[in-house]
């Protein structure tokens, strides 16, 4: 049973955390005298108002039961991109109520879509409340919530119980309570260094701050219309492609590099493979562009390295048309739209551990084919799987394929050509953000029906939340 | 933690004021800026236009003059230019005065060049006193090219205001957009404040109202306690210690009275 005070409570926590990001956005807007002041400071005052309220009347609570923390995860990230959207809906522009949705939930989901023409034209309280709702969405915002919440222990291991998948937990190597700090130090370590990196390197402090904030959420916001493009500048790209791919890693073994544990991002057997494998593609597509003369070697090595981590950890910063390169650098790009980040990191998607999982179980069972008595045992870093976390996986993977193809289909019928439709709805669902067709690096979501910018908006939602989250809250209302 | 209902209740309804409060400053603040905007338009590109219009005119009516001259009636064409040239000038400097786009300065200037090149014609046409024949053709050939240029700079300055004016009004259309908006956001706040106020109010009024009245209506002396089933620490929570109170005292005085 759910106590509907209890939800309205937590509820009311983030919409605080939310109204903290919105006031330090509505002073950037006081400083630069901008025209956004009165829509960032109204909307923080209406989040604080409104996250009071609960906190007044709802007492302490002892104890969160997990279909309390369920309903509080899922129904804050709504809450959070409805809350998050006010700022841009009342200021205007090229914000519609659907555009303010639809660019709400790419913050926060940290997807980086946008149906922004000229993010240029945006005031700079504006912009960072954009980077914000990435900075925020990158871990979760329920993860921040913990953080600070002053609640007992019962009520933290809940909600991390509903935010953090069983296959994340299990390369922290730490009790449960310790892995929240973990996450959120590594987060603001790699923040801070791309910061001060950034700014080194001739960018402004504020596009440091909110190009970083992009990056390590892997949402792919910039405060430009052609992205990093714009900068043209080859040491700028190489700091981002090192922390976009940092970002697309296990925040455990991140913490375990730096504090120089054993078991780290070097001795991972699933981490040293998906280094791998993104070398591979960076070496595959950069040799192609070599040889059909689009690049010279170093520039196509650049090229070719950003787009393919910036795919592969869902961040979708972009420096080139790829759009315009040849077929199979396309195909490669759009495995690593599927493929992703790691579990445990701020990318979306299916996550390579998935994947690697994914390839044991289907050799586990044809070795069963043949030795039908045999035992054999799916192993990561030496942990063995237990049966029902693959069965998880392989239920995980035919959903995403199902949501996948299912939005696809609606897209298409919406009147929009295949290419977009498909890349749409992978590049939504994955927390990617650019696809192809109309929705390419360079492109935008802006000239999509309004019932696509929905379909996709839900889609991006269901990706951030691994979907299961979302179908098994459908299920507890069902049961109901 | 906040225990009296009545200290909730007050911050809560505060709470609702000030959400209100901050809407409707907002929704003034926004008016206010739309109103400095319109003055604005109303005091420069308007005056602007108003002048562009002044010129054109006079400028015509002194192409006409020199026309009137040209076929014969001499006094009052003259009359016409001499006018017009004044209209003219006094325009020119109420749009030197009221300079308020970047490219203005520049428009102002192709002006007088091009009102002074022609008015330097007309004059010509009247110094020389040719026949009309001989004047026709000089204003064929001269003075009508030179009328076209300085009527085409004119043009340019009002098609600028003209433009700034639309581009302003698109401006204000979007301020009275986001001065709508605090209130309509704050309507929907309301009435989900109201919403939770009421859900609020029937978990911590109304059914601890119930449940003491339930448990007063099931109690019998027996039972020893009265047991409303309580959680909160508030006024209830203080009723149902006083109402336990009330029936320990009761239960003394009837067990003394009996002995």
């Amino acid at each position: 049973m759910v106590r509907t005070r209890v939800v309205i409570k937590y509820l009311g926590y983030i919409l605080l955390f939310n109204a903290l990001f919105l006031f330090i956005a509505a002073l950037i807007s006081l400083f630069q005298r901008e025209s956004s002041l009165n829509a960032l400071l109204f909307s923080a005052a209406m989040c604080a108002a409104l996250g009071t309220f609960p906190y007044l009347f709802v007492e302490k609570v002892e104890e969160l039961r997990f279909h309390e923390g369920l309903a509080i995860s899922v129904l804050g990230w709504l809450l959070t991109c409805i809350m998050g959207m006010m700022p841009y809906y009342i200021w205007g522009g090229e914000f519609t109520l659907t555009n303010a949705f639809f660019e709400s939930v790419s913050g926060f989901t940290t997807t980086g879509a946008s149906i922004l023409t000229d993010v240029e034209a945006l005031p700079m309280g504006l912009l960072f409340w954009r980077s914000s709702t990435s900075f925020i969405g990158g871990v979760g915002i329920i993860l921040f919530v913990l953080l600070v919440l002053p609640e007992k222990k019962g009520v933290q291991s809940s909600f991390y119980r509903a935010e953090v998948s069983d296959l994340s937990k299990m390369s922290f190597r730490t009790r449960s309570r310790h892995i929240v700090r973990i996450i959120v130090t590594v987060y603001f370590t790699l923040i801070i260094t791309e910061t001060i990196l950034l700014k080194l390197l001739g960018m402004s402090f504020f596009d440091a701050v909110c190009h970083s904030l992009s990056t390590i959420a892997t949402s792919g916001f910039s405060t430009r219309n052609q992205s990093i493009a714009a900068f043209n500048n080859a040491r700028i790209e190489m700091v981002i492609t090192l922390f976009m791919l940092l970002s697309s890693m296990h925040f455990g073994l991140i913490y375990a590099t730096m504090t120089g544990k054993k078991h780290n991002i070097f001795t991972s057997r699933p981490s040293r493979m998906y280094m791998i494998l993104v070398a591979t593609g960076i070496l595959l597509i950069a040799f192609q562009l070599f040889h059909e003369a689009r690049y010279n070697l170093g520039d196509s090595f650049r090229y070719a390295a950003f787009q393919v981590v910036s795919l592969t950890s869902t961040t979708g910063l972009v420096t080139a048309d790829t759009s315009l390169w040849p077929l199979f650098s396309i195909v490669v790009l759009i495995y690593f739209s599927f493929q992703c980040g790691m579990v445990g990191s701020t990318a979306g998607g299916i996550k390579f551990d998935r994947i690697y999982l994914f390839f044991h179980s289907v050799s586990k069972q044809l070795k069963l084919i043949l030795h039908p008595n045999g035992i054999y045992t799916v192993k990561m870093d030496k942990r063995t799987i237990e049966h029902e976390l693959e069965l998880q996986i392989m239920v995980f993977i035919i959903l995403y394929f199902f949501t996948f193809f299912v939005t696809a289909l609606l897209l298409s019928l919406m009147g929009l050509d295949g290419v977009t439709a498909f890349s749409a709805s992978f590049a939504t669902l994955g927390n990617v953000g650019p696809g192809y067709g109309d929705v390419s690096s360079f492109g935008n979501y802006a000239a999509m029906p309004v019932a696509a910018k929905y379909l996709l908006s839900a889609n991006m939602l269901l990706g951030r939340l691994e979907i299961m989250n979302i179908f098994a809250l459908f299920m507890m209302s069902r049961r109901k | 933690m906040i225990r009296s209902l009545q200290i909730k209740l007050v911050l809560s309804l505060s709470l609702l004021v000030v959400m209100l409060l901050v809407a409707a400053v907002m929704s003034m603040m926004e008016f206010r800026n739309m109103g400095d905007s319109v003055k604005g338009v109303l005091n420069n590109n308007f005056s602007s236009i108003e002048a562009a219009k002044r010129m054109m005119d006079a400028l015509e009516r002194e192409d006409s003059g020199l026309l009137l001259w040209i076929i014969g009636d001499r006094e009052e064409g003259a009359q016409t230019i001499h006018s017009s040239q004044a209209i003219i000038r006094s325009a020119l400097r109420d749009a030197e005065k009221n300079i308020t786009e970047t490219d203005e300065p520049r428009h102002i200037s192709d002006i007088t060049e091009g009102y002074d090149a022609y008015h330097a014609s007309v004059l010509t046409i009247l110094e020389e006193a040719s026949p009309p024949a001989e004047a026709k053709e000089t204003y064929d050939n001269e003075t009508r090219l030179l009328f076209f240029r300085a009527k085409l700079a004119v043009n340019a300055l009002l098609m600028l205001n003209q433009e700034q004016m639309y581009h302003q009004s698109e401006i204000i259309q979007e301020r009275s957009r986001r001065a709508m908006m605090p209130a309509f956001i704050s309507l929907v706040a309301a009435v989900l404040f109201a919403l939770l106020l009421f859900y609020f109010i029937r978990i911590y009024f109304f059914r601890p109202v119930k449940q003491l009245t339930e448990s007063i209506r099931d109690y019998y002396p027996e039972k020893g306690r009265l047991d409303g089933g309580i959680v909160t620490r508030d006024e209830f929570k203080q009723l149902e210690e006083e109402m336990n109170n009330l029936i320990s005292r009761l239960l003394w005085r009837r067990d003394n009275h009996k002995e």
